[in-house]
């Protein structure tokens, strides 16, 4: 048979037998059961065991395919790899290929720890039989994938384990090849390395012709791949579209454990639980001809075929349709992208036009524009992973527009990444013009990545670029700013290793004229601050920290504390002085200048001061013993903790100090958020109050709606007065704010008067052209209450800020 | 058979693995060195010299070719028993590079040549000294110096892919070939001269298959024409690993890969 002209991979009815390792050797009971529950079957051939590692294979791989392969340890993923790649003879059965392979199983082989990465290089280039001119073609492209640099010319054995990762990868994906064949290896390494490692594979997924890819991990495979083959103890399970391999293989993990676990006498799962992971019914099969600009209507029909105990799944109510519509190349054009929406992270939404129950059918319309220039669609329908997490009509209307401007991120991204200055300036123009909230923390995270990846030799440029960009007045003050602002901290660490003066100026200029728009950010000047203090600069060092302090914003006391230190001090050395202050306090000397915000003697009231650095976050909990004995050597008859940033840590810790102190403790606080407020900083900066009455009575400080909840678990209010059943709420507000809330207070009219509230804020504060000396009143519970009294959410007559209790008596 | 021409097509192809990475094995420890693969040919003047100085006078008190026949004589010694030894680990140095599919079997076979190749090169120089001062030790037997390594490049060649394949499957075989290889220094005619020796060291020197291999070699580089019984035993005995080893290697290769 002439081998195919293009690259093609035909596997026919394949077998293959690993010889165990000792003839004749025999398995005990349990190890039998084990290589049943993870291996392939036991065989024997010519009384030599074997194990039957692939059965019966037939797959054929066509150009332009891109197949993941799913299945569990020992499934025969690793081995199906090396029968495409002709390294493992079949028992029987006939492998066909054509093309260049190129097999990426393992990025260390032929390497040399004793040879530099260049000498390296040139090594690889030989094993992959490519002239020595190849080393010498790829050298830049490595070394700037790998960002080693210099180390390029030291040997290997000076590489971290991550540094040798990214070395193997680079070259790997640097040759050509028509087919690849990669097992696992784009799990490797850290976060930034698997980020860069996808951008490169994409790139290079693009160009080759055939990829096959074995991994364990889902999001990868939905990245890369468009079809999924299912093996399960070295024989094909399933073998279609992606998304419906990735669940079948999910459902067989599952059976196995349940079948494991009947096996030790271990409950099994709910009936339903199993029930519901059964497959999904097969797509239908699409083809259709559309032109652009034209709607297409597409009617999705499900039966329940089967006996009634199993579910059926049917959109709208627990599927959402994802899409891609991609141009004649196969480039995306529109579709999955990164989203806000939980359970459905890597899919967009289409519209439901109309939904019809027919007896055991149900009928689903959606809706699409079809984009210019687009050539083919792509249909996923993805099951929500919680039935109760419907999508409003409104949240699907932001979706819509999320989507978009998903898509511009991406594009500016892709932009900043390969140096296209102009769509860089013209995507990041479009991106600091919209309201903050409509930009996902996960979007910024990909500009910031994309910022701090730029070459060094491209730093002056994209420092112009961002100047011009920050000399708008409009320029929100917001999370993107923040974000972006971090990134361009360090980026200025960087500064010291520019040759270029002129470029190193721009860059200092434009970290300050960024400051200057940041403001009273404090957050951004203390990191500034350490940037210097990295440099050795200790005077423009302690300069930002007293202007952090000046700013009196969240971090102001930290910042008074760092203005003090030599160097930055980490969790260990904040300790330290916590200890020291200690003992200076119980000694009776007054605590050395640097600590007189950890820890400070009791006041003419009695009452102890007491810092919690963000970073020391567990100092409450592990000094609770000796801060009691500071304030009784005091004379105190109690203590009061002014927190000033009171996290989700705090509030546990608070539970356990309030458990082991032997005398009463007050708290305040300043701030008062956890880790949610990264996603949206200004919110928490705009909530923030300064005014903290003796206790969290009446002005509590919102910097998350969770702040709500110590309303409750101190009794303030009701679990039952916030739960009545009421309208769904609806509101621009994205899910992932108000999910506590909903969750908590179930649409209740408090969590309407909430929202009502808050929607008014962040309309106040994300407005754009808001000058820097805008100031935002704390909100307080009080108000909360008022808005509900005034939109009649609450009854009139309900008294305000006390218990419930108190709240119930007084109604009555 | 197929396959084997395959695989040595294959290999052929790439040479430019196996010559940089046999290159790279050699030069390995005297990386960091000063003077690199001379200290090959400083190991080997050193053994000759005390050698020459301990057993000369003894062996051959009036000989300054004594010199010569050692400076010959351990090199090729090393370069054969190590073909020997090396040859069960060769699937083990290459696994990696074997299980992902980056150079086919034989090719992992010229590495090692290449190896021991330059190793043997440089401590030739040795003799190429003895040469500069004695340049009469060349002859016209000389020329047989050619189809003499000639053999032994074959013999090296065969030897190694014979023992790699059986190296895979008997494991248990390379420490007992180790251990005859140690002793082997002794009854191989490397420091004292077969011709002298009668009874049964007479005998071990002459069944020794190393004793005319390194005969073949070392005869023509001293002027001398080797016995004929030399050419006819080191070229059946390569021939016959020659054959034997591809034999192997044939019925072997399936299950090799899964050996290593």
């Amino acid at each position: 048979m002439r081998a195919p002209e293009t690259p093609g991979i035909a596997l026919r009815g394949v077998c293959l037998d690993y010889p165990m390792q000792q003839a004749g050797a025999r398995l005990s009971e349990g190890e039998d059961e084990a290589f049943s529950a993870v291996g392939g079957h036991l065989t024997e051939f010519r009384g030599l065991r074997l194990v039957r590692a692939l059965d019966d294979i037939t797959v054929e791989i066509g150009n332009g395919d891109r197949l993941a392969l799913l299945g569990g340890n020992g499934s025969g993923k690793s081995t199906l790899l090396k029968v495409m790649a002709g390294l493992l003879p079949v028992a029987k059965g006939s492998v066909r290929s054509s093309g260049r392979i190129m097999t990426l199983f393992n990025t260390s082989v032929g390497i040399d720890s004793n040879l530099t990465g260049l000498e390296n290089l040139e090594r690889l280039a030989a094993l992959h039989g490519l002239p020595r001119s190849f080393a010498s073609e790829i050298k830049g492209d490595v070394a700037e994938f790998t960002q080693l640099g210099g180390f390029l010319k030291m040997p290997l054995k000076t590489y971290s384990a991550g540094m040798r990762a990214r070395f193997g990868f680079a070259f790997a994906t640097a040759v050509p090849a028509d087919i690849l064949l990669i097992d696992e290896v784009v799990g490797a390494g850290d976060e930034s390395f698997f980020q860069r490692a996808r951008d490169r594979l994409t790139e290079r997924l693009h160009n080759a012709g055939i990829v096959v890819l074995a991994s364990h991990s889902a999001s990868i495979l939905r990245t890369f791949c468009s079809h999924g083959l299912v093996l399960h103890r070295g024989s094909v399970r399933f073998i279609g579209e992606i998304n419906e391999a990735i669940h079948t293989h999910q459902l067989l993990m599952r059976r196995m454990s349940s079948s494991l676990a009947a096996r030790h006498g271990e409950p099994l799962p709910a009936q339903d639980e199993v029930e519901d992971a059964s497959p999904p019914p097969p797509p239908p099969a699409l083809e259709h001809t559309v032109r652009p600009g034209q709607k297409f209507e597409l009617l999705v029909t499900a039966r329940r075929t089967g006996p009634g105990s199993v579910p059926v799944h049917v959109p709208p109510r627990a599927w959402i349709a994802a899409f891609e519509f991609r141009d004649a190349a196969g480039a995306l054009l529109e579709g999955t992208r990164p989203g806000f929406m939980p359970g459905t992270q890597d899919a967009n939404f289409c519209y439901v036009t109309g939904a019809q129950r027919k007896g055991r059918e149900r009928h689903t319309l959606f809706e699409f524009d079809i984009p210019e220039g687009a050539h083919g669609l792509r249909i996923v329908f993805k099951p929500i992973a919680d039935p109760h997490q419907q999508l409003t009509r409104t949240q699907l209307d932001e979706v819509a527009d999320r989507r978009s401007r998903g898509m511009v991120v991406d594009q500016t991204a892709a932009a900043l990444r390969h140096g296209e200055w102009d769509a860089a300036r013209s995507g990041l123009g479009a991106i600091l013009s919209w309201p903050a909230a409509d930009l996902g923390y996960d979007q910024l995270r990909v500009l910031e990545r994309e910022l701090m990846g730029i070459p060094r030799a491209r730093m002056p440029e994209a420092a112009s670029l961002l100047a011009a960009l920050l000399e708008r007045d409009d320029l929100p003050r917001a999370g993107l700013t923040d974000r972006i602002a971090a990134a361009w901290v360090w980026l200025e660490m960087q500064v010291g290793t520019l040759s270029d003066a002129a470029g190193r100026r721009a860059v200092e200029a434009l970290a300050d004229r960024l400051l200057a728009k940041l403001g009273d950010f404090s957050g951004p000047l203390i990191a500034k601050g350490a940037t210097a203090m990295l440099r050795g600069d200790r005077a423009e060092a302690r300069a930002r920290f007293r202007r952090a302090a000046a700013a009196e914003g969240f971090d102001a006391p930290i910042a008074k504390l760092f203005a003090g230190a030599g160097s930055i001090p980490d969790h260990d050395e904040l300790m330290r002085w916590g200890e020291d202050a200690i003992g200076a306090a119980e000694s009776g000397h007054a605590p050395p200048d640097r600590l007189e915000w950890l820890a400070a003697p009791p006041d003419s009231e009695g009452r102890a001061f007491v810092l919690v650095p963000l970073e020391a976050r567990s100092f409450v909990a592990d000094s609770a013993a000796t801060v009691s004995r500071v304030a009784r050597a005091g004379g105190s008859t109690g203590i009061h903790f002014h927190v000033v940033n009171w996290t989700m840590e705090c509030e546990r810790q608070r539970e356990v100090l309030q458990a082991e102190a032997e005398i009463p403790l007050a708290f305040t606080a300043e701030a008062y958020h956890d880790r949610r407020d990264r996603h949206y900083p200004a919110i928490a900066a705009c909530l923030r109050a300064r005014e903290i009455q003796q206790r969290l009575k009446a002005d509590l400080v919102l910097g998350d709606l969770r702040a709500l909840l110590p309303l409750l678990e101190n009794g303030w209010v009701s679990r039952d007065e916030v739960s009545l059943p009421g309208p769904e709420v609806e509101t621009p507000l994205p899910w992932m704010l108000t999910a506590p809330l909903r969750a908590e207070f179930r649409d209740g009219p408090l969590a309407r008067s909430i929202l009502i509230l808050l929607e008014s804020y962040v309309d106040r504060f994300f407005r754009p052209g808001l000058s820097d000396s805008a100031t935002f009143p704390p909100l307080a519970f009080s108000d909360v209450i008022d808005v509900a009294r005034k939109h009649r959410l609450l009854p009139p007559s309900k008294p305000v800020g006390l218990k419930a209790t108190d709240a119930q008596a007084a109604s009555q | 058979m197929e396959y084997v021409v395959n695989d040595l097509k294959r290999s052929l192809r790439s040479w430019r693995f196996w010559l940089l990475f046999g290159y790279h094995d050699a030069y390995g420890s005297l990386r960091r060195t000063r003077f690199g693969f001379l200290y090959y040919t400083f190991q080997t003047l050193l053994r000759t010299t005390i050698i020459f100085l301990v057993l000369g006078p003894a062996i051959a008190p009036d000989s300054s070719e004594y010199f010569a026949y050692l400076a010959l004589g351990l090199p090729l010694f090393g370069l054969y028993s190590g073909s020997v030894t090396s040859g069960y680990g060769i699937l083990t140095r290459n696994k990696a590079i074997l299980e992902n599919g980056k150079a086919p079997f034989v090719a992992c076979i010229f590495r090692f040549f290449i190896d021991a190749g330059i190793r043997f090169l440089f401590a030739m120089l040795v003799y190429l000294g003895f040469l500069l001062v004695h340049p009469e030790t060349l002859t016209m037997a000389s020329l047989l110096l050619v189809p003499g390594l000639l053999i032994a490049v074959l013999f090296i060649l065969s030897v190694a892919l014979f023992f790699m394949v059986i190296g895979a499957f008997f494991p248990d075989l390379s420490e007992v070939v180790n251990s005859i290889m140690g002793v082997m220094l002794f009854a191989t005619p490397i420091f004292w001269y077969a011709e002298t020796r009668e009874g049964i060291r007479g005998i071990i020197a002459a069944v020794n298959p190393l004793t005319h291999l390194i005969a073949v070699v070392r005869e023509p580089a001293l002027g001398n024409v080797p016995d004929t019984f030399s050419y006819v035993y080191a070229c059946s005995l390569t021939l016959l690993l020659l054959i034997g080893a591809i034999w192997l290697f044939a019925i072997a290769r399936n299950w090799m890969i899964f050996k290593l």
